[in-house]
């Protein structure tokens, strides 16, 4: 690998670094393994195997998944019933039956902690399902023509990452509050603001690709432009676009916890754990603890999730070991 | 309606509950000497326009221009109306009145103030092209509808028919009815008189004058104040004021805080003198740890629940109103969520205006059984809905009442956030929203009037704050009444009347009574918050 | 050079027009009147809010409002009043100091403990050091500012302050000058940190295995001038560009921080703005991030051919 020049004039789209982008290092590239004959994929998944972070990661999300499916396995209290409340209780400290003590509200905080992983995968999942689609799809479209149709949906790309994200997501929000769009509202601001991200990543990968010689030999042989893109550029590229995502995950849970806290993520009755941190914060120095449960739940959360993308980084990326 | 910071009734004014928490902005901390030089520090939130007194209906605004101007009459503490820039306020008919000026009082320029000057801020208040935020407490006067033709209609005059100086020191004002209470309106902010400096050649007030009043009162301002920039507001006694000075201080400074855990703070390590309203979280430390220096007192705002009577007839029943409001415990969300800033309601009329009576409203008694009962006899309805301006900080109390209505009615119910109260007031005029929805409320003049009139008269369903759109006959007919009565005494017992109809329809269920929780640091002594909220700073001491 | 300067400007333009348009539908489409909100808990006299809509060009089709709005920040340089009547350049230039204090601080901590837990992982690469340093990198890109922010209040600022009682870090305001910015200032900074570090890991790694180190090793340097002169110096390169296009993040992303320390600064100020439709105030704030966001990345390329004399830009 040392043979490749160190530092060349940076395309425009890798010299505006993005923190994903830092971590989502350049194209994958082929080892060459001597002993028998693997595709990145095979590779990547025997490497896996053997990781204990991924191991770790990989049981970690199927606890979360089953608590967000199946939440009355893990607390005998329903918290959207309201006889589980009781105001008086406010802010009582653990007790038999409340482990986590009671929040402002009276109401059992483990009980809330447990059935705020739905929204917090549920957010999670589709966002990342629906900007590496977006995103992916235009990136391949916009890498693979070139012309007209990059630049300008390159120059598209660049505002929305010129416009802040969590301010972007707080006018989004705000915009469709009154659509009674529930917890999708969250969904969408997201996806606005993130796709670009998968854009630039994928068509990154497709430029690299389309000038290597097995693509220009398809084209030499006449093969359709469609078949290109998605027979020999798409495959290529997607390892990148999958590291990419499963980090990505973790954070779009992170925004769905600031935009709660910020009001206008998602609402009450609905159960989110940056909603129980906003409502636990007036009262945080004096009762810290219906703060700081959903606050770890939520760090585990995207801890588990950056840790598994962290690892398939790894897996898809040999260069970095 | 007047939007007070004690109160928090901020809705589309003020911001978030979290961004009030939040932005804590401040100055640089002022040096601690005990000198005449060194100022009297108060907390204070930003104010929301510039500062102009007709223009001004928020309390941080407020506060500065009360200390700029000496208004018409003062409130003593047993919440009696006392001139103060007016030596004598008289009517026969309690339509035509007449307010005598008292000798003496100068703006802060030299020249001497004079009837005219009323005459002219009066008239440039109620214009609606000048688009005055106060000008509604106009709507009395004789001439209000001239210069208020409505939407897309010019305006032919300037002034209003109802206001005449007869001398220099004499005006006269006549009113389109005879109202009673007209003398104790006179002590708010919108009343206060411009003098010809803050004119421009337009005939508007200009913004050099926003940014440093003129006034006639015990303080001037050292410089303009920048609003955004600025993070103080700085002000010095006027030396040719002719009524009561403090004794030994001379400089006041307004810090700027946007949120008042910081405030409190500072407070506590003497880095600002007096703080009018402290955070609910700060309130059970703030007992021990400021001791005597912590004040609780009554505060005139009333927070209520209300019911969409004009276009929902779920709500027609009247036992349906009274089991939903014996279902909520006020007690207890006083005192767990608020920490004891609001007090449970128990009438119509607040406690810290004349006219209050404890324990009136027998339906705002917390009486589960009773509730669910009645609430099942009369076939209540099986969900129920009830929304709030997600902007005030409103969440919490609106979430227990929710919690106390599922648990002791036995039915569904949703809450609804709306961005601003303007968002639940435009989906009620459309009949579009259904459910119960909150309101507040926060007195324009302190008069028991001032809970019933503006709030549940059929003549403010259309200009007024009825939102619940109740009309009955008998309410406006006692009211009226209660606005010819020839002494106060009688006034306030046909007030109370009219408040005894409410109490027995229940248009609204008022939930809490609004306090006041202030404190002082250890360098100053003798600081009382009047009936208006703000600091009477004559009695301040210097400790 | 400044031929690729004004060619980068140029192509600036349709980014913040298309980012201020963006922002500017999005205001416009808000639910809810802003005048009438004006007046709170009241009915605000329709004929008032006639007049204040048409004071402030709210009645035109967006487009208009939004010609309105440009060609006075072009032309004038005018950012627009507040409802108030306030310039909004004077009401932000307060607060925009506060939130570039914070992200300053953010990227002075993010540049100094980055680097330098960056450096020493490379150099002890594979070993305990490393994979620790690793390990908590990872820790801290997982755990949200939201959370950071309030455990840190919550221990440095509140329990540090009973056990030593004296106030090291204050938890609120921006009143006691660069002390106030520390805490909110390392919140901030977290996952930058974090990313940095592992970039200047990765990129010393890098440059250290490339043949003009061996050559200087070969050479017989000293092992600390061959580090530090040679690769460091070209590890550099990608940190700077990371560093130049985290200002621009830090500064938008600071809201959170803000809400959590009491920072009187312009995402507060956005916030409230949002709340408030003040659509003055959201796109001036926009405008401004979107001009350090673009400024910034101009800055950066320029450093790179400071850094390394095989760019050349024409």
């Amino acid at each position: 690998m040392s043979d490749t020049p160190q530092v060349e004039p940076v395309p425009q789209e890798t010299r505006t670094l993005t923190k994903d982008q830092v971590v989502a290092t350049p194209p994958p590239v082929k080892r060459p393994k001597e002993a028998r004959p693997a595709s990145l994929w095979g590779d990547a998944w025997h490497d896996l195997r053997r990781r204990p972070m991924f191991i770790v990661s990989l049981v970690l999300i199927a606890i979360l998944l089953v608590m967000s499916f199946w939440p009355s396995l893990f607390s005998s209290i329903d918290p959207f019933s309201a006889r589980t409340c009781e105001l008086a209780t406010a802010r009582q400290g653990p007790s038999p039956g409340h482990l986590f003590g009671r929040d402002n509200q009276g109401c059992d905080v483990y009980a809330r902690t447990i059935y705020g992983a739905r929204n917090s995968i549920v957010i999670g999942v589709t966002t990342t399902l629906i900007t590496a689609i977006v995103g992916g799809l235009l990136g391949l479209m916009a890498g693979t023509r070139g012309g007209v149709v990059d630049t300008v949906t390159s120059r598209i790309t660049e505002i929305f990452f010129a416009i802040p994200s969590i301010l972007g997501a707080l006018l989004i929000t705000a915009t469709f509050r009154d659509q009674d769009l529930g917890i999708w509202i969250v969904v969408i601001a997201l996806s606005i603001l993130a796709w670009p991200m998968t854009f630039r990543i994928m068509r990154a990968a497709v430029i690299t690709a389309r000038s290597q010689d097995f693509v220009i030999a398809a084209r030499a042989l006449g093969a359709s432009q469609s078949r290109i893109m998605f027979r020999h550029l798409l495959p290529n590229a997607l390892a990148p676009v999958i590291v990419i995502a499963t980090i990505n995950l973790g954070g779009f849970i992170a925004a769905e916890a600031a935009l709660s806290f910020l009001g206008v993520g998602v609402q009450s009755p609905d159960i989110s754990w940056g909603l129980m941190i906003a409502d636990a914060r007036n009262r945080f120095l004096e009762a810290p603890l219906p703060l700081v449960f959903p606050a770890v739940f939520l760090s585990i959360t995207v801890l588990a999730f950056i840790m598994m993308g962290d690892a398939v980084r790894d897996a898809l990326d040999p260069k970095l070991r | 309606m007047r939007v007070t910071k004690g109160a928090q009734i901020v809705a589309g004014t003020a911001l978030l509950a979290i961004a009030v928490a939040a932005c804590g902005g401040g100055a640089s901390t002022g040096d601690s000497g005990t000198s005449a030089d060194t100022p009297v520090r108060m907390e204070l939130g930003e104010p929301q326009n510039l500062l102009v007194p007709s223009n001004t209906t928020e309390s941080e605004g407020a506060e500065v221009l009360a200390a700029v101007f000496e208004p018409l009459v003062n409130y003593d503490e047993n919440k009696e109306v006392v001139e103060a820039a007016a030596e004598s306020i008289t009517t026969e008919d309690n339509k035509v009145w007449t307010i005598k000026l008292k000798p003496g009082y100068t703006w802060h320029n030299g020249e001497p103030l004079i009837a005219q000057n009323y005459i002219d801020a009066w008239n440039y208040a109620a214009n609606q092209d000048n688009a005055q935020g106060a000008g509604y407490f106009f709507g009395r006067v004789e001439g209000h509808a001239d210069l208020n033709p409505g939407e897309g209609k010019q305006v032919t005059t300037k002034e209003m028919s109802g206001l005449k100086a007869v001398d220099d020191t004499t005006l006269q004002v006549t009113l389109t009815a005879p109202f009673s209470q007209f003398r104790t309106m006179l002590g708010y902010t919108a009343f206060y008189p411009l003098p010809k400096a803050a004119f421009g050649a337009d005939g508007k007030v200009t913004n050099e004058y926003g940014e440093k009043p003129i006034g006639q009162g015990l303080f001037k301002l050292d410089k303009p104040y920048k609003k955004g920039t600025d993070q103080t507001i700085d002000l010095s006694i006027y030396d040719k004021y002719p009524a009561k000075k403090p004794s030994n201080w001379t400089k006041l400074q307004f810090k700027l805080y946007n949120s008042s855990e910081t405030a409190y703070n500072d407070l506590q390590g003497d880095n600002v003198d007096i703080q009018d309203q402290l955070p609910a979280s700060a309130i059970a430390s703030a007992k021990t740890a400021l001791g005597d220096r912590y004040t609780d007192q009554p505060d005139a705002g009333i927070g209520y629940i209300g019911f969409p009577l004009q276009y929902n007839d779920e709500y027609k029943d009247i036992k349906v109103r009274e089991a939903i409001s014996m279902a909520i415990d006020r007690k207890t969300i006083a005192e767990t969520v608020f920490a004891g800033t609001r007090a449970p309601a128990d009438d119509f009329i607040n406690p810290a205006i004349a006219g209050y009576r404890q324990g009136a409203c027998a339906a705002c008694t917390y009486d589960p059984g009773k509730a669910k009962e009645q609430y099942a006899a009369a076939k209540g309805p099986a969900k129920l809905e009830l929304g709030y301006n997600a902007d005030g900080g409103h969440k919490e109390w609106i979430e227990a009442v929710a919690n106390n209505l599922r648990a002791n009615l036995g039915v569904e119910v949703t809450v609804k956030p709306f961005e601003k109260f303007a968002n639940i007031l435009d989906d009620l005029d459309a009949k579009k929203y259904k459910g119960m929805f909150r309101m507040g409320w926060a007195i324009d003049y302190p008069s028991p009037e001032n809970y019933l009139t503006p709030i549940f008269s059929t003549g403010a369903i259309t200009t007024g704050s009825n939102y619940a759109g109740y009309s009955n006959k008998e309410f406006d007919e006692a009211v009226a009444k209660g606005d010819q009565a020839a002494t106060p005494e009688e006034g306030l017992k046909l007030y109370q009347q009219a408040d005894d109809i409410l109490i027995k329809d229940l248009p609204y269920i008022p939930v809490y009574f609004y306090r006041n929780n202030s404190g002082y640091s250890t360098k100053v002594k003798n600081v009382k918050i009047n009936l208006l909220n703000q600091v009477e700073w004559a009695d301040v001491e210097k400790a | 050079m400044g031929r690729y300067i004004i060619r980068r400007l140029i192509q600036a333009i349709p980014v913040l027009l298309g980012a201020t348009l963006f922002i500017f539908a999005i205001v416009f489409a808000l639910p809810g009147d802003p005048v009438a909100a004006l007046a709170g808990e009241k009915r605000q006299d329709p004929a008032i809010v006639a007049i204040i809509r048409d004071q402030y060009h709210l009645n035109d089709p967006l487009l208009l409002q939004y010609w309105h709005y440009i060609s006075g920040l072009l032309f004038e340089g005018d950012l627009g009043k507040t409802f108030a009547g306030v310039p909004v350049s004077q009401l932000l230039a307060g607060k925009l100091q506060v939130t570039l204090n914070l992200a300053l601080v953010a990227l002075v901590m993010e540049a100094v403990i980055g680097v330098l837990l960056g450096l020493w992982a490379a150099l002890r690469r594979g070993r305990a050091t490393d994979t620790g340093i690793l390990a908590s990198t990872l820790l801290l890109i997982s755990v949200p500012t939201l959370v950071t922010g309030f455990v840190l209040q919550l221990w440095l600022g509140v329990w540090l302050k009973q056990v030593t009682g004296t106030e090291i870090f204050p938890i609120a305001g921006a009143t006691q000058g660069l002390k106030s910015y520390l805490l909110p200032g390392f919140v901030l900074a977290g996952t930058s940190i974090a990313y940095l570090t592992r970039l200047t890991r990765t990129s010393l790694v890098e440059t250290l295995r490339s043949d003009y180190i061996r050559t200087a090793t070969a050479k017989g340097l000293s092992r600390r001038r061959v580090i530090g002169r040679h690769g460091l110096r070209n590890a550099l390169i990608p940190l700077v560009t990371y560093l130049g296009a985290d200002l621009g993040a830090l500064m938008g992303g600071a809201v959170i921080t803000e809400t959590i320390f009491n920072l009187p600064g312009i995402g507060n100020q956005l916030y409230q703005g949002v709340y408030l439709r003040e659509q003055p105030i959201v796109v001036g704030i926009v405008t401004i991030l979107v001009l350090v966001y673009i400024l910034a990345n101009l800055i950066v390329d320029m450093l790179y051919a400071v850094l390394d004399p095989r760019i050349r830009y024409e």
